[in-house]
């Protein structure tokens, strides 16, 4: 994955955080946990198979 | 506070991440770059994660969460007006239960109690924005005596009571419940009113 797709997912995900920290209505809260954990969750797998690329890249893996 | 200190860390993370994707632009290959991403795609976005999900199972626990749904409102205000006789208001007018009265009425005392508490509420939740017919929300299993005996089990107005005494055993195997002598605990009508 491409930083700036991981990028993208993250951002998306912690700005929902950040809406339902900001108005914590049920939908906000059910939004985040559903939607925003999962996309941060897209990210941070997306950036270890970058990085697990780039460790085989230069043979450290 | 804690919210407070949640928030910083979430702009924090958006500072960080647009500062690595500025980075990223200019040299990808570079050590320091490396380091750039591991804090602003691994370290700071899961540690922002986590953060907010306790804060926000916090959050859940108050009042104001249960009644930003439409069909909870009745319940809400019922529990504010001081004319209602049903349990949940004779409870929280009698400042028998201070904090967070949805919360402690409805959760298990057991192992991942609070968890499974809150999985009901994801689910009521689900059920609201996904079916057309928007009604009253309805327990999924009875309500268990162990809630209402987490509290009152030992007191000795509850212990000392004749009545008490000789349904110990039914209460216990769940034969009779709590609500059948002191029922209802909310009121049943839709305008917050006892019926």
């Amino acid at each position: 994955m491409k930083p700036v797709f991981i990028l993208r997912f993250e951002l998306t995900g912690l700005l929902l955080g950040l809406l339902a920290l900001l108005f914590p209505t049920a939908a906000m809260i059910f939004a985040f946990f559903s939607i925003g954990n999962l996309l941060i969750l897209i990210g941070l797998t997306g950036y270890v198979r970058m990085v697990l690329k780039d460790l085989r890249k230069h043979k450290v893996l | 506070m804690a919210k407070a200190l949640n928030i910083a860390l979430l702009l924090v993370s958006f500072g960080i991440l647009f500062f690595a994707a500025r980075r990223a632009r200019q040299s990808v290959d570079q050590p320091r770059t490396k380091w750039w991403f591991l804090m602003a795609f691994g370290l700071f976005p899961a540690g922002s994660a986590l953060v907010s999900d306790a804060v926000l199972l916090e959050e859940m626990k108050e009042v104001s969460f249960c009644g930003s749904c439409h069909p909870m409102e009745p319940f809400v205000k019922s529990i504010h007006n001081p004319a209602d006789s049903s349990l949940a208001a004779v409870h929280i007018q009698r400042h028998l239960i201070r904090e967070e009265p949805c919360y402690t009425c409805h959760t298990d005392y057991a192992l991942l109690g609070g968890v499974n508490a809150k999985i009901r509420g994801l689910r009521h939740l689900y059920a609201f924005y996904t079916k057309k017919e928007q009604t009253r929300p309805k327990l999924y299993s009875p309500y268990p005596n162990a809630n209402c005996l987490h509290c009152h089990a030992g007191a000795a107005k509850y212990e000392e009571s004749p009545t008490h005494q000789t349904i110990t055993e039914e209460l216990k195997k769940g034969e009779a419940t709590c609500l059948d002598c002191h029922g209802p605990a909310h009121p049943s009508g839709e305008e917050g009113s006892s019926e």
